[in-house]
């Protein structure tokens, strides 16, 4: 583990533009994949194979969304956004969530992917935040990978057993991890992109975005190959039209029923303020 | 699973089984004791006691060096 070696930083005050801007989008991209990861969590708090698991659901929604406030907080105070706006008025194409959140999940599979392959991919990133010389960012980072440990390990039993179920069962999970993989991939970007580079150039995360990525792509095979899972060759993404402001290769976006929900359109009437 | 990381809170056993990682709310997780048959919930955040199927590098979580 490394540690810090690099000047800590109390606000964004020491950071240089280059820098400031290249966390602030990438807070933004972690704090928009935590709402998305949260909306997907909360609909599949009914429809699950066992109750236990609509429990447990109820409780990643309710980590995932915590954890967005925690985000909130920072993206407020130090870069002067307002997250309510940041909801209410963006276009579905500058929401840089993944991309295997974008629209509703193809079953209990897709839900057992989401947790398995996005959720942890994300945790992966905060890992690599955990020593941030960016002060306000890794005082937030152990509460979050406090409990996302508890989803990594919630997502990785819903793989086993949803593997052992059977060959259709299997297949189907194999494809669907597939799927989430490349968007993970698409997420991160690709090797040497600029904001990557100033953010472990100054310490604020300790791991590049392709080496978190290698990480993630070596569990998952590690774990596929333990239960038997066939993973789709990972195919070469061109990230010639890609961009930090929200991570995706192409258009894309939110699409507007999840949208309409998550600002609450039917319930206008009800809103405060 | 047998979890004897969870003594049961009302006779002590240590013969107690975790039923679900996720509980009535985020912090718990949920055991039951074969010894009583009581059902309790355990507080989970900070525990590094109990075994999670986890990458190896989710589990370190002693390096952190301390904030100035």
């Amino acid at each position: 583990m490394s540690t810090v070696t690099t000047a800590e930083h109390e606000t964004t005050a020491s950071l240089d533009e280059a820098t400031k801007a290249a966390l602030h989008r990438l807070l933004r991209a972690v704090a928009d994949t935590k709402l998305l990861l949260g909306y997907h969590y909360g609909e599949w708090t009914f429809g699950t194979p066992v109750l236990e698991a609509a429990v447990a659901n109820c409780s990643l929604a309710q980590s995932e969304l915590g954890h967005l406030r925690l985000l909130d907080g920072i993206l407020k105070k130090h870069f002067g956004d307002d997250p309510d706006a940041l909801l209410a008025d963006r276009a579905p194409e500058a929401f840089a969530n993944v991309r295997y959140l974008d629209q509703d999940l193809p079953g209990w599979t897709g839900c057992v992917a989401m947790t398995a392959v996005v959720d942890f991919a994300i945790t992966g990133l905060l890992d690599a935040l955990r020593n941030s010389a960016f002060r306000p960012v890794r005082q937030s980072i152990d509460k979050m990978l406090d409990e996302e440990r508890y989803h990594v390990h919630h997502g990785r039993g819903w793989l086993r057993t949803w593997a052992a179920r059977g060959d259709e069962e299997r297949a189907a999970l194999g494809a669907q991890v597939g799927v989430a993989l490349a968007h993970v991939a698409e997420w991160f970007g690709p090797t040497g992109e600029a904001d990557d580079q100033a953010l472990v150039a100054a310490g604020i995360k300790t791991r590049t975005n392709s080496d978190i990525l290698q990480t993630v792509q070596a569990e998952m095979s590690s774990l596929a190959a333990d239960i038997g899972l066939s993973l789709p060759e990972a195919e070469t993404v061109d990230f010639g039209a890609w961009t930090p402001a929200n991570r995706r290769v192409g258009s894309g976006g939110p699409e507007a029923e999840i949208l309409s929900h998550l600002r609450g359109d039917r319930n206008d009437l009800f809103k405060l303020g | 699973m047998t979890d004897p990381t969870k003594p049961c809170p009302f006779c002590n056993s240590s013969s107690t089984v975790r039923l679900a990682d996720f509980s009535t709310s985020l912090m718990v997780s949920l055991h039951y004791c074969e010894r009583c048959k009581t059902t309790f919930e355990a507080i989970k955040w900070g525990d590094t006691s109990t075994p999670l199927d986890l990458p190896g590098f989710l589990t370190d979580r002693s390096s952190r060096p301390p904030l100035h």
